[in-house]
Parts: structure tokens; C-alpha cells; sequence
């Protein structure tokens, strides 16, 4: 077995008695590309999670795939180890785009890809798409909204490119190469596409999000409203509901660890009461159930919202509109202020 | 101690000119200090002062000097800053002294500070030994500047010593000119002891510390103090002299400089220039006291956040003992809430205040847009002095407005007298006279409403002289103006602590800087922010800061909410730094725009 498949493996064994009383709901194979693994990897990674935990009949479990990556046995293996939801990592419909984000598929990768997933038998897609890209104007970015939605994925999700130095992107873009995106004409993408795909039918329920009735992941539902999670694998994060630890990065160093039967955990936090209300306000205004308003202690900045239609009340709850959603870190400051 | 071998002098100088250098050497070769404690300028031992090469505070201390005729002798120093801003430094130091050392710098000459400290020492009676220090640059001009001291001063050329503090060359002549050209203290050992308190510290554990100069009698530690302003008496309970540390003695004599701490916890009981007599042996009448010092610009402080007045006023109270230039009273602000008025000697005083505040008492402050002092006459006849523009009464109610105007001294070379005529005109200047102190420096006068100069009038002095320039101003009293006050508007909302009072041919300008100034330090918010700028009900000016669009993170998954907590958190630091003032937040710094204004 290779050494990071014996090494997760191991960990999950290590949380095995952690949850007598937990039925586990969602599993999520994702970051980094989990569509690497073979049949088999994927095979023993799986039974490990049904021998190591309770689950709740027919669970959500999602894996990220690259178009143009996997195969029709690799998808039918899937299936059959309870797998039911594709997330797939299409970014953009369009050639120049792709070779701008430094993405080897097309977008008939995309497309082949989806095919190929309904024929398998999957019901619950997803693609991921990115813009705000230097030099995009709506009429681009409307093509890939409209290609995506065209193969009818149950799942949208649609994020505003993030770049820093660091990158290729972001180098190209300080070096004068690529014109730097424009937060107000970025702002403006983001309410026409929010336009776009609720006429399409996807209801937009968390910033770069959208799904059908029904179709929301419920994996990531959980991160937003504070259900308790575990993470396994190289850097990935747990949540307990008052401490949050996070594994080492390093893969030889996590495979190391496990090896001695060790949990590779990097470091830890103790959430204070104020840190937990604070990720209520900042997570809960991102999706579209809203805070309680009875934890908002700025009430001024929350009639304001309201007045300036960045936000509405129902059933006791702030929840932002798209304006707002534009603008959920500084309303998040400012209500926990 | 015998008085007789007691000597009270002090170092006064231009900026720059090598005070606290001097006073590095005078440490060294009495082995006051010792080699491994040894830094540059190591009585200028305020953080600030480090920081910024400058001196701030005046420094005392004593030091034992075996002189080549066999006596050891007790020399105390006190170091003296050089810039304006703190003269009352200077002359509350002269008070405790019999002589000083006029240091001239040998490539600037006599510039405008040695010329307004020359007088003081002289209203002072202090015996003067001119010393012109930095013969080794090689930008010196020895014979020149002798020259000018001997013509300003009239002194004989011998009487002049010349010196390199860096270098420590002619510094022993310096040991032979303070012992025997500065007399002994005079004074009454037999006489009830008087004290004279020329500056304080504040301690924590152990109250008011007063620094003083004995004048008659003695003081044994352990015996009752009282202090004659007030009558109040406390126990001396450690007396001392000032080496680079305090260190204690069992009594202080006529003549001496020291400290006494009595455990004087109500720190208004200890007041700079104040007398210090014994309880039970009071002498009859006082020493004379300082002249309270003038402040010139005054500001506003106000905690960032209001719960900390009480913590801002301590601070103040406290900061006044070791600044006693500092005044304060309490002022409100529609915009900013309970604070203080405070008046400073000048920009550089205020900067410092601020700063000090900051460092050495943790305040967290919003210092707004410095002003003068201004004086109304109302048309019924009665006139307020004001120092804050939010209290000009309404114009209709106005007879006439007078503003301070100061008496400037400029030296600089005469090719550049031209530059000087030109900033002089824009700044509103009258010229009075110029006299020459040789062939190639003038010292010309001006008259300047003060309005015109404390913001950045010695900066374009320097530059236009190319640094050559010196200058040094005092009051002259009130004149009339025609002044108007300019207000700045939020979002239609007058915010108080922005206004400010300008001469009405300037007011267009003034406005045109300060609303672009401010848009620059307001940062977009969620919702559209206007600024203008009014006379009265007449906008200006008007700029707006366009609404924030965007500010939210693409992704939010379960590995990066801790980031986002923290960056969260950091940011709400951030927004507790602001000033809510309506709806919108207004950074610190944008209650001083207008210092950064070109
Ligand atoms: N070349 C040379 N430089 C000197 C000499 N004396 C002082 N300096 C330099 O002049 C600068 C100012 O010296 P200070 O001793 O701080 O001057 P000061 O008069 O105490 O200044 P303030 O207290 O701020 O008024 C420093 O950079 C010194 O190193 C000297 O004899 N020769
Ligand atoms: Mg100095």
C-alpha cells in the first residue's frame, strides 16, 4: 500500500473510538486532487471510513475530479463505494481563460466528463467555475455561466478569482502583463451572475454557491453552521464545536507521524465565547439562513443594512441579499463590533 | 559639601550644535559614567529622544572634578535642548544655575536659538563662556565665527574656547573656564532652608519626584518638608543628588542641585516653581517662581475609546509633572466626546506630548487639528479669548476677531534673503528691519500672524535657504484679522473637531486641500461618504469617498475559518482605532489632515 494511503488509514483508526455516540454524515474527499487515487487506494480509504465510523444510512459523499481525468470504471468504482456527488473543477469555458488559470483540460473535458458522470449513474454535480479574471468583461464570463448551466449540473459553484503575488497569475498581473481586476467591476460580475443563475433556477445559498432546490452540499452546509467536523490528511482542519486543530502540512513529515502511530497534529485552538460568536456572525451572514439577529450587538449597523437593502429579517433572522453578501467581511466586523 | 567648591551651569545652544556631546565628555573625564555605559549623547535617555537625535527634556546631573590646583570640585550640569519648542526647558534649567556654556556651532555660527538663548542667560545673570564646538569639520569656519561671538557678545577673542566634543579636544580648558570664571553658589547656609523645584518626574510607586536647587540652609533627609505654595507638608523620605541614576545622600546644602521624594501622591501638591521649605523652620517668603509658560497652538485629545477619559486624564496629570510647558482643561466634542483641550509650545511639543502619551502611558488617542489662540469681540462690546474653533460664536454676533502675531527673527545667508521675501509675503509677513551679523549673514526681523508659522513654515524656511536658515519667534500680543471658520462636513453632518479658523482670503484654498486630504485618509466604506467644506451655509468644497463594493472572501471552507476569525479579529482592532462619527468611520489621522497637507 502506499505510504500516505497506510498513513490515512491509520489516522482514521486513531479517531476510531472518538465518536461512539456520532453517526457521520457527510464525507468529502477533497483538496489537493483525490481523483489521483486508483481504484484500489480509493477502495481501502473507504472501508477504512466504514469500519472507523457509524454512518447515517445513505450518506453525502462527494469526491473533486479534474475534467478529463477519470475514467468510466473509475467512476463506476465510485458508486459502488457509496460516493454519489461530483464536484468537478471546470473553471472556465473558455480556451483562453483556462490557459490563463495554468489548467491543462478544455472545455470538452468538462463536458465529456459530465456525460460520462450521468451515464455512470451519478445524480448530484457540481462544477466549479472562476471569474473576475483580468480583462473579463460579463459577455465572457456569460458564456461559461451558460455553458455550465446548459449541462445542467445540480451544483454551481462560482468564485471570484482570489490572486496574490505568489502565484503566476498574480506575478503576471504586478508585473504589468495582465490588468488588475477591478473590485467594482468585479462587484458588478458577481450580482449578474447571481442574476443569471437564480433565473436559471439555482438558488444562491452561500457567497459562491449555488444549487438546485434540495441540491446545496450538505458536506459544506456544515462548515457554515457549526456542526462539528474531523479532517484527516496533510493540513486538513477539525472542529469539535469549542476546538479547532489542524494537521502538519508536510506529507512526509504527516506520513512520519502516523507511521508511529502518532496524530499528526500541527496545532490547536480553544475557542473563547466571543471567538465562537464571532465565526457564528462571520459564517452565518455567507449563506442564506442568515444569523440570529440575537446575536448581532451593533442593532444601528443592522437597520442600516436593512434600510440600504444589504439585508432583509425573516422568521428572526439577518440574512444578507447579494449586495450584502458582496460585502460579508465588513458587515461581519461591523456587527461583532 | 563646601559651596565653595560647588559649580551650578548649564549647556544652551542652537539645535544641533553639540550641547548633549559636550556633555558626553564632561561625564567621561570626571568618570561620572562609566566605559561600558557609554553611548552618544547618553543623557538624552527618553526613548523619543533616541529615536529622533534630539534632546527633549533638560537633564541634570553631578559629577567630582579633581582640578589640576588640587581641589575636587562639584560640577552640576544641566544639558538643555536646543529646539524652540522647548525653551521653557532652557530657562527653567538657568534658574537653578550660575553659569553657562554657549556652545556655537564652528560651520553655522550663531544662528537664531543661540541669540534667544544668549538673552535668556543674560535676564538670568548667568555668567556666559563661549565655546565654539566642531573645529574638526572641515566646513569649520573658526576665525569667522569667533568673530561674530566676539561682536555679538563683546568678549576678547581669549575668552573664547574652541573645541571638538566629538573629537574631545580643548575639553579640559572647558574644566579650567567653569572653576574659574563661574562663581560659587551664593546663599545662606545658616538661613532656613529654600528649595527651588525647576522639574519633576512622576513615579509609580513613589508619587511626585521633585528636582530642585538649593538655595539657603540645608535638608536632612527624614525631616518635614512643606511645600510654600500650599502650605502642605510632607516627609522627606529619601533625598539625593542626580548622577546618571538618582542616588541618595543623607543631606543637601546650599548650593546643591537634587531631588527629594516625599511621598506626594496628589501629584498637583508638587509644582514646578514652586519653594520647598521645612515645616517646622519655614523661611519667610519664597524664591521667585517661573514665568507659566505660553502656549501657542492647542489641540484637542480624546480617548479612541471614551471609557478611557479617566485613564487620558491621569496620564495627562502625570505626563505634566515632567512637562510642566503642558497645559489641559476638559473640552467636549459633538463629534468625538469628552476630551481634553491641551496647549503646546508648539508642533514639535504636541507631536512629542502625543507621543509620550502613547508610549509611556498606553493612551490610545485622536489628537485633532491644531489652532491658535484667538480673541473675539462680540457686538455687544464684550470679547472671549478662544482656543478652539467649535466656540466662535455665530458671525452675526461678531464685532471684530484678533488673532496672535509673533516678532520673528531669521538669520540666514543674505543670498537667500530673496526666497525668504517671497515665503514671507504668502505667509502673511510684515517686514521690520535686518541687521547683519557679518558680511554674509543677515538677521532680519518680521512680524507673522503665529497662525502662519507653526504648521510648516520652518520646514520651507530650511529649504529655501538650503538649510541655512535659523529662526526663532515671540509673541507680540493680538491683532485684528479678518478670519472665518471653516467647517467640514460628513455626509451634510458639521463634524466640530475638523473645523478650523483661516484668513478668509485663504479659506477657498484651505478648503480645496483639506476635503481632498481627508478623502485620501477616509477609507471606502458600505456606504458613500461626501465631504464638504463650508463657510457658514456656503459649501466650498466637496469631494466624496465612493462606496465600498467589495469586501468578502471567495472561499470559506473548513480550513479557513480560523484565518478568517483572525483576520477578523484584526480587523475589528483596526475599526476600534477609528471614530465613528455618524455612520462613517474616520480614521485618527484624519483629524490631523491638515498637517499633511503640502
Ligand atoms: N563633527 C563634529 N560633530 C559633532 C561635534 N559635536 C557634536 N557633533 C554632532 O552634532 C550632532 C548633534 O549633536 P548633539 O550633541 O546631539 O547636539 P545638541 O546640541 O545636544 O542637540 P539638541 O539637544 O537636539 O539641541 C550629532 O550628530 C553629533 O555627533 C563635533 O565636535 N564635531
Ligand atoms: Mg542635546
Amino acid at each position: 500500500m502506499a505510504p500516505f494511503i497506510r498513513a490515512l488509514t491509520t489516522e482514521m483508526q486513531l479517531y476510531a473510538d472518538h465518536y461512539p455516540e456520532t453517526r457521520f454524515g457527510t464525507l468529502y474527499l477533497g483538496g489537493g486532487t483525490p481523483s489521483v487515487l486508483d481504484r484500489d487506494q480509493l477502495t481501502a480509504v473507504l472501508r477504512a471510513a466504514d469500519t472507523c465510523y457509524e454512518w447515517i444510512p445513505a450518506p453525502e459523499r462527494s469526491i473533486e475530479v479534474n475534467p478529463g481525468t477519470v475514467t468510466r470504471s473509475w467512476l463506476e468504482t465510485c458508486l459502488d463505494l457509496g460516493i454519489n456527488r461530483l464536484s468537478i473543477g471546470a473553471q472556465s469555458f473558455r480556451p483562453g481563460e483556462l490557459v490563463m488559470l495554468n489548467r491543462i483540460h478544455s472545455a470538452e473535458d468538462t463536458v465529456h466528463t459530465v456525460k460520462l458522470a450521468r451515464e455512470t449513474g451519478f445524480r448530484n454535480l457540481g462544477l466549479d467555475l472562476i471569474y473576475g479574471l483580468p480583462g473579463q468583461v460579463w459577455a465572457d464570463w456569460r458564456i461559461s455561466l451558460e455553458r455550465a448551466v446548459g449541462l445542467e449540473p445540480e451544483h454551481i459553484s462560482a468564485y471570484i478569482l482570489t490572486w496574490s503575488g505568489e502565484t503566476d497569475l498574480g506575478k503576471h498581473i504586478l508585473d504589468g502583463g495582465l490588468p488588475e481586476p477591478e473590485e467594482d467591476h468585479t462587484a458588478g460580475l458577481f450580482l449578474k451572475t447571481h442574476e443569471f443563475l437564480v433565473k436559471a433556477g439555482y438558488s444562491h445559498y452561500e457567497v459562491s454557491n449555488y444549487a438546485l432546490p434540495g441540491r446545496e452540499c450538505m458536506h459544506n452546509m456544515q462548515y457554515w453552521d457549526g456542526t462539528p467536523y474531523l479532517g484527516l490528511g496533510p493540513s486538513a482542519h477539525s472542529f469539535s464545536g469549542k476546538k479547532r486543530w489542524w494537521n502538519v502540512r508536510d506529507l512526509p513529515a504527516y506520513n512520519a507521524m502516523l507511521g508511529e502511530n502518532r496524530v499528526p497534529v500541527e496545532g490547536l485552538e480553544n475557542l473563547t465565547d466571543e471567538a465562537v460568536r464571532m465565526e457564528r456572525i462571520a459564517l452565518g451572514l455567507r449563506t442564506n439562513r442568515g444569523i440570529m439577529t440575537a446575536l448581532i450587538r451593533n442593532k444601528s449597523c443592522a437597520d442600516d443594512l436593512i434600510e440600504n437593502g444589504m439585508a432583509d429579517i425573516d422568521g428572526g433572522r439577518l440574512i444578507l441579499t447579494a449586495r450584502g453578501l458582496l460585502l460579508a467581511d465588513e458587515i461581519a466586523v461591523r456587527l461583532t463590533a | 559639601m563646601l559651596k565653595q567648591s560647588i559649580r551650578n551651569f548649564c549647556i544652551i545652544a542652537h539645535i544641533d550644535h553639540g550641547k548633549s556631546t559636550l556633555a558626553d565628555r564632561l561625564l567621561e573625564m570626571t568618570h561620572t559614567v562609566t566605559p561600558q555605559a557609554m553611548v552618544d549623547q547618553v543623557l538624552d535617555d527618553m526613548e523619543l529622544e533616541r529615536e529622533r537625535g534630539i534632546t527633549i527634556k533638560a537633564h541634570a546631573v553631578t559629577m567630582n572634578y579633581r582640578h589640576s590646583d588640587g581641589n575636587i570640585y562639584h560640577l552640576n550640569l544641566i544639558d538643555t535642548p536646543g529646539h524652540v519648542d522647548f525653551s521653557y526647558e532652557v530657562s527653567r534649567s538657568l534658574a537653578a544655575c550660575e553659569g553657562a556654556i554657549l556652545i556655537i556651532d564652528a560651520a553655522q555660527g550663531i544662528e537664531a536659538q543661540t541669540v534667544s538663548n544668549i538673552y535668556l542667560a543674560m535676564e538670568n545673570d548667568l555668567v556666559l563662556i563661549p565655546v565654539i564646538n566642531k573645529i574638526d569639520l572641515p566646513s569649520a569656519r573658526v576665525d569667522e565665527v569667533k568673530h561674530q561671538v566676539m561682536e555679538f557678545l563683546g568678549v576678547e577673542e581669549e575668552e573664547i574656547l574652541l573645541i571638538s566634543a566629538k573629537e574631545g579636544i580643548g575639553i579640559e580648558a572647558i574644566f579650567d573656564a567653569i572653576i574659574q570664571r563661574i562663581p560659587p553658589p551664593g546663599g545662606d547656609i545658616n538661613a532656613p532652608f529654600r528649595a527651588l523645584i525647576f522639574d519633576s518626574v512622576f513615579d509609580y510607586y513613589r508619587g511626585a519626584i521633585a528636582y530642585c536647587r538649593v538655595v539657603d540652609g540645608e535638608l536632612h533627609k527624614g525631616e518635614l518638608i512643606k511645600f510654600m505654595s500650599n502650605g502642605k507638608s510632607f516627609e522627606a523620605d529619601e533625598i539625593g543628588i542626580l548622577r546618571l541614576k538618582r542616588q541618595p545622600v543623607e543631606k543637601l546644602r546650599t548650593g546643591e542641585v537634587g531631588y527629594v521624594i516625599a511621598s506626594v501622591k496628589n501629584l498637583k501638591d508638587s509644582k514646578v516653581g514652586d519653594t520647598i521649605t521645612l515645616a517646622h523652620h519655614a523661611a519667610k517668603s519664597p524664591l521667585p517662581g517661573f514665568r507659566d509658560p505660553k502656549p501657542m497652538v492647542f489641540s484637542g485629545m480624546f480617548p479612541t475609546d471614551a471609557d478611557e477619559l479617566p485613564e487620558l486624564r491621569n496620564a495627562l496629570e502625570r505626563l505634566q509633572l515632567n512637562d510642566s510647558a503642558l497645559i489641559y482643561e476638559p473640552e467636549s466634542s459633538s463629534a468625538l466626546g469628552f476630551g481634553f483641550r491641551v496647549g503646546f509650545l508648539g508642533l514639535l511639543h504636541m507631536e512629542i506630548v502625543q507621543e509620550r502619551l502613547e508610549r509611556e502611558y498606553n493612551q490610545s488617542l485622536i489628537t485633532t487639528i491644531p489652532n491658535v489662540e484667538i480673541r473675539v469681540t462680540k457686538k455687544d462690546g464684550s470679547s472671549i479669548i478662544i482656543d478652539n474653533p467649535a466656540q466662535l460664536p455665530e458671525p452675526m454676533k461678531i464685532e471684530a476677531i484678533e488673532e496672535p502675531f509673533i516678532k520673528a527673527q531669521i538669520i540666514l545667508p543674505t543670498e537667500y534673503v530673496g526666497n525668504l521675501m517671497k515665503l514671507s509675503q504668502e505667509r502673511r509677513g510684515i517686514y521690520k528691519n535686518t541687521s547683519y551679523i557679518d558680511k554674509n549673514r543677515v538677521d532680519l526681523h518680521y512680524e507673522f500672524p503665529l497662525s502662519e508659522i507653526i504648521f510648516d513654515f520652518y520646514d520651507k524656511l530650511k529649504s529655501l535657504s538650503r538649510g541655512y536658515a535659523s529662526f526663532d519667534y515671540e509673541l507680540i500680543g493680538m491683532r485684528k484679522s479678518d478670519l472665518v471658520k471653516l467647517d467640514v462636513l460628513i455626509n451634510g453632518d458639521p463634524v466640530d473637531a475638523l473645523s478650523m479658523i483661516v484668513h478668509r482670503d485663504k479659506a477657498f484654498e484651505w478648503g480645496q486641500k483639506l476635503t481632498s486630504k481627508l478623502k485620501e485618509l477616509i477609507p471606502r466604506q458600505m456606504f458613500e461618504v461626501a465631504i464638504q467644506a463650508a463657510l457658514g451655509s456656503k459649501v466650498i468644497a466637496r469631494t466624496t469617498v465612493k462606496a465600498l463594493r467589495k469586501n468578502v472572501t471567495a472561499k470559506c471552507y473548513g480550513g479557513d475559518i480560523t484565518r478568517k476569525r483572525k483576520l477578523l479579529e484584526k480587523q475589528k482592532e483596526g475599526k476600534r482605532r477609528m471614530k465613528q462619527v455618524g455612520k462613517v468611520e474616520i480614521p485618527q489621522d484624519a483629524f490631523l489632515a491638515v498637517l499633511q497637507i503640502k
